[in-house]
């Protein structure tokens, strides 16, 4: 059995993931193993990547404005800009506090040059307030991930199976990674995505950092397009999106019977829509609904989690951050967001689904 | 043509009893404007194909097959335009007086048999063709899938799947005293347990059969719901479509089964050789060819020629052929099979070619009711030439693919299973089991046994051991993966499975593509572009073409083999998650402004309305947000003017703050607390 050694091991299979692995070992100088699920095509998304959020806090918004276009520039500059289209998203509030939280979200955007306007769109919504981002980014998944993963290749990146690698966790926050004939040390572990930390995290560890809420990943039969590429209904906890594929792909957090019911009350304007692909997954989010960078549990894994849709375009200040070479608003912005909660106070986002979440450990 | 030219003779066979018609009794009914004539105990779909309706209508230009894995849904004349009153042909009885049309897209252009033989269907008033276009790439199945349960009925035990194990399985808790329900889709008990048998020293099937059913009528707290489709599992419920007879009339309902334990056991798809031209009119599964014969007593030909991969089909041409009908050939995709069904085939005089595979069917000229198939070697790299031959009907059996949609559906997972080509469940699911074929059972007494089994270990927390046992392979040889022919541009679509999922074998220019583009590795995984519903048999097929990854084959079968119910929810108001707790200060704002902040009301000249998230400033110069110092919140209190802002603890009464709002900027004067307001009221 052969052995080698890494600086970091990071596990995680979204194309966030992917992109940290390649950023820490191509910009950062650092050995990396990615422990991942391989991509598959029939797979159907548990998330979707969005430039912009429902984000209320102008500091997220200020470090998020200088990573997004830099994210699209390493993807370009690495061959995955297919990987990219340009969209206009809405966002729609059904109810008035949500309203109130979109609005501002408005105003601290514009600050930073993102126009949102709001228009009126009856095939969206009749009561509802639209928000419209104006010129945002949107991964297409089936084209980006093979091609980070090609990046990935290139750069000779150790990978590993995240089904089949057995991976020990040491309390100093070290990890070996055992393969059918070869065995990985490495001295840190980062774990990128919410089904990494569903699998790797004890009980315990999401208990006290966490919440969860079972999700529903739905795709649909061929039908007309939607008003926009990509819709959020916030209060129903419902995300259409209808890129690269002639259905639509839905996604919405709860149970899948009410899940289902939101999503079919959003398909707004059409006679007949059928589903065409079904996925229940977990969603988890920090307790205070703020994005988290910080070590979690006995095992002392670098978590990251609750950035939202945008998380992939934090990639680069994530990448620096974990890289201990970010400075300034940008290296304050990610200490105040670790994973004490003693220093957590006053960072929480908007976070629509706080009245629905249970603790991480109750959603199986 | 007589009236019931597809029956066997009364009396003709051994073997297919015919058991669900009174050959006594005629029924007639209308069709698309067409009388079929049938015998009562007929299905609408048996009464059809025994009438002469053997076509679908056509997809991509060539005809489809009306058969048991694929009948539109039709309705009652009276009816038309009310598509939740649409029925399953499979399941609808067929009784006098009934006029049913059938439901989809119609065919304006010509069918493809000849002039002379739409001239003769004309004149002698009957039809072959329920003329429908499957063109859309939409799904097909029933629009009864879309309709609300009207019921519920609670049960200690939900079980799907009437043949061995469901009725083993029924018969355990009943007798335990448990609130049973069982479903089963066919007119009748007993499922395939005929069409496979029973070895020596077993019971024969029928007398098992009959034995589980005469028990289970005596205990009362075992409902039967025969005609009922599972269209569903969540949690421990299944909805269910049933068709209801009362007298001549006919009713449906949606009814979910609230049990505390589901048990599915609904056995197996037969695979589909894939060849061009598997699904023309006269190409046929061998057991559905058995049920047809076996409780209908119908062959929908006079001559066939089998194709297979299995045993069964082996005893299901020498009952063919016993019965009547003439069995060419029947062709082996394995080189060497052994099967005592093998043994008393060559008794029977039937022409046996084993390593020989179908490698296209076409209508033959003419009237279009026959075919004309084309065998081949399975041989790698044999020359023997392949050879063409005219039947009437062609019987294929691809293997066995258990049907584990539901189980998908309840969360269950599954794998490919590479020693038996097919995918097979894994893991668990709280409060379900599987029984039977779905559990990976195949003989009488493991089928028996692991029924039981579900009950005891659902209800009784323990897993008791089952005998399955399985002859040695010296003797049977096991069933070998579906045959594939030779990927050609031929006229002929092939298809993945026979059901209403329309999946087609991936184009072979695509696989070339792949091959000579030299700067990137193009991954062409045509199905997963596909956006559409697939059946498990598709997945099975599509990894045995290498359209599909067999490590993904589970996620896919379990992400993509659903029910294609209609999404939209027309409700007035569309439902949202419960709301969040109304507060002064949400929790977005919370420590934006610095410790001490608080909520004040605002001025501002001319009582100009501002957008509430507005940001604040303490002066009118252009700056970032973070250099807000408050943000507006909401409009005053009842009665009061101005709005409510929430400010740095800096903030002092009397001073002026400008808002940002819209691109544009407006003065204002923080006046007081909203709490002092309520107060000096």
């Amino acid at each position: 059995m052969t052995a080698e050694s890494v600086d970091i091991a990071i596990f995680g299979s979204t194309p966030l993931a992917r992109l940290l692995a390649g950023l820490l070992a191509s910009t950062h100088g650092r050995k990396v193993c990615l422990v991942a699920e391989p991509f598959s095509a029939y797979r159907l998304q548990r998330g979707i990547d969005l430039s912009v959020g429902a984000i209320t806090r102008p500091e997220t918004w200020a470090v998020l404005a200088e990573s997004a276009p830099e994210t699209v520039r390493i993807l370009g500059k690495l061959g995955a800009r297919s990987g990219l289209e340009r969209v206009d998203p809405l966002f729609i509030a059904d109810e008035k506090p949500t309203e109130a939280a979109l609005s501002h979200v408005q105003q601290v955007a514009l600050g930073f040059g993102i126009a949102i306007d709001r228009p009126r769109l009856d095939a969206v919504t009749r009561s509802g307030a639209i928000f419209r981002f104006d010129d945002a980014w949107c991964s297409v998944r089936p084209r980006l991930v093979p091609a980070l993963d090609e990046w990935l290749a290139k750069l000779k990146l150790l990978r590993r199976n995240l089904r089949t690698t057995a991976t020990e966790f040491h309390t100093d926050g070290t990890a070996t990674l055992t393969g059918a004939s070869d065995r990985i040390d490495a001295q840190h572990v980062i774990i990128a995505d919410p089904g990494a930390a569903l699998d790797i995290l004890t009980p315990d560890a999401l208990a006290k950092r966490f919440t969860a809420l079972p999700a529903l990943s739905l795709m649909t039969e061929p039908t007309t397009a939607l008003p926009s590429p990509v819709i959020t209904y916030v209060d129903r906890g419902v995300t259409l999106a209808r890129i690269g594929t002639p259905g639509i792909a839905a996604l919405a957090a709860g149970r899948a019977d009410e899940a289902v019911a939101r999503i079919g009350a959003s398909l707004v304007g059409r006679k007949q829509v059928r589903r065409s692909g079904q996925a229940v997954y977990r969603m988890l989010t920090p307790l205070d609904g703020a994005p988290m960078v910080g070590l979690v549990g006995t095992i002392r894994a670098m978590t990251i989690a609750g950035f939202g849709d945008p998380a992939l375009f934090f990639a680069p200040a994530l990448a620096r951050y974990l890289a201990r070479a970010s400075t300034g608003a940008e290296a304050e912005y990610f200490q105040r967001r670790g994973s004490s909660m003693l220093k957590r106070s006053g960072i929480a986002e908007f976070d629509r689904l706080a009245s629905v979440r249970v603790p991480a450990e109750a959603v199986s | 043509m007589t009236e019931h030219a597809f029956r066997i003779a009364d009396g003709a066979s051994r073997h297919l009893a015919a058991s669900a018609i009174d050959r006594s009794r005629p029924v007639r009914f209308r069709l698309n404007g067409h009388t079929v004539t049938g015998l009562a105990g007929d299905t609408v779909l048996s009464a059809a194909l025994a009438s002469g309706f053997d076509t679908a209508g056509r997809r991509n230009g060539h005809a489809l097959a009306l058969d048991a894995r694929f009948s539109p849904p039709v309705i009652e004349r009276s009816s038309r335009g009310d598509a939740t009153k649409a029925l399953p042909m499979d399941r609808l009885p067929a009784l006098n007086g009934l006029d049913l049309t059938s439901l989809g897209v119609r065919d304006p252009g010509p069918s493809r048999y000849s002039f002379f033989g739409r001239l003769r269907d004309r004149l002698s008033g009957r039809a072959r063709s329920l003329n429908h276009l499957f063109d859309s790439s939409v799904a097909l199945a029933g629009p009864w899938a879309d309709r609300a349960s009207a019921s519920t009925i609670p049960a200690d035990v939900v079980i799907v799947g009437g043949g061995l194990a469901g009725l083993s399985a029924a018969l355990f808790a009943g007798r335990a005293g448990d609130r049973v329900v069982l479903v089963e889709r066919a007119p009748m008990l007993g499922g395939s347990a005929r069409f496979f048998g029973s070895v020596e020293g077993e019971d024969a099937p029928e007398v098992t059969i009959a034995r589980m059913t005469a028990e289970l009528a005596t205990l009362s707290n075992v409902t039967i719901l025969l005609r009922a489709e599972a269209l569903a599992v969540f949690d421990t419920t299944v909805r269910v479509h049933q068709v209801e007879t009362a007298g001549n009339g006919i009713s449906t309902r949606i009814v979910d089964l609230r049990g505390r334990a589901v048990i599915l056991a609904q056995g197996s798809i037969e695979r589909l050789p894939l060849f061009p031209g598997n699904r023309l009119p006269r190409v046929t599964g061998a057991l559905a060819a058995w049920q047809l014969a076996d409780r209908f007593g119908l062959f929908a030909g006079r001559s066939a020629v089998v194709s297979t991969s299995t045993n069964e089909a082996y005893r299901l041409g020498m009952y063919a052929s016993d019965a009547g009908l003439a069995v060419a050939r029947i062709a082996d995709s394995r080189l060497q099979p052994q099967s005592r069904f093998i043994e008393f085939s060559k008794a029977y005089g039937i022409p046996l070619f084993p390593g020989t595979v179908p490698i296209a069917a076409r209508q033959a000229p003419g009237d279009g009711r026959g075919l004309t198939v084309t065998l081949g070697t399975s041989l790698q790299g044999a020359t023997t030439p392949p050879v063409t031959l005219d039947t009437g009907l062609l019987i294929v059996s691809g293997g066995w693919q258990p049907e584990l949609t539901l189980w998908h559906m309840a969360g269950g997972a599954s794998h490919w299973q590479a020693a038996r080509s097919r995918l097979e469940a894994v893991g668990e699911v709280p409060d379900i089991a599987l029984a039977g074929a779905m559990a990976g059972y195949n003989s009488h007494r493991g089928c028996l046994q692991s029924g039981a089994a579900a009950v005891a270990r659902l209800f009784l927390r323990f897993a008791p051991d089952i005998d399955d046992p399985r002859i040695d392979a010296l003797y049977e040889t096991p069933d070998a993966p579906p045959a594939i022919a030779p990927a050609t541009a031929d006229i002929e679509d092939t298809y993945l499975d026979g059901g209403f999922t329309f999946i087609t074998r991936p184009a072979a220019a695509s696989v070339a593509k792949r091959n000579w583009w030299p700067f990137r590795k193009v991954e062409d995984h045509q199905l997963a572009r596909e956006n559409r519903v697939l059946g498990v048999a598709d997945v099975a097929a599509a990894v045995a073409l290498d359209a599909t990854p067999a490590a993904d084959a589970g996620t896919v079968a379990q992400e993509r083999c659903v029910m294609p119910r209609d999404l939209i929810d027309a409700r007035e108001k569309a439902p949202t998650i419960p709301s969040l707790p109304i507060v002064e200060t949400p929790a977005w704002l919370v420590g934006r402004y610095g410790p001490g902040a608080q909520v004040w009301l605002i001025e501002i000249p001319d009582n100009r309305a501002v957008e509430i998230g507005a940001l604040i400033y303490p002066s009118a110069d252009p700056a970032k947000p973070p250099a807000a110092i408050g943000a507006v919140i909401g409009p005053a209190p009842t009665g009061k003017r101005g709005t409510c802002a929430y400010f740095a603890a800096t903030v002092m009464a009397g001073a002026q703050v400008f808002v940002r709002t819209a691109g544009q900027t407006h003065a204002a004067r923080v006046v007081l607390r909203p709490a002092d307001a309520t107060t000096a009221r």
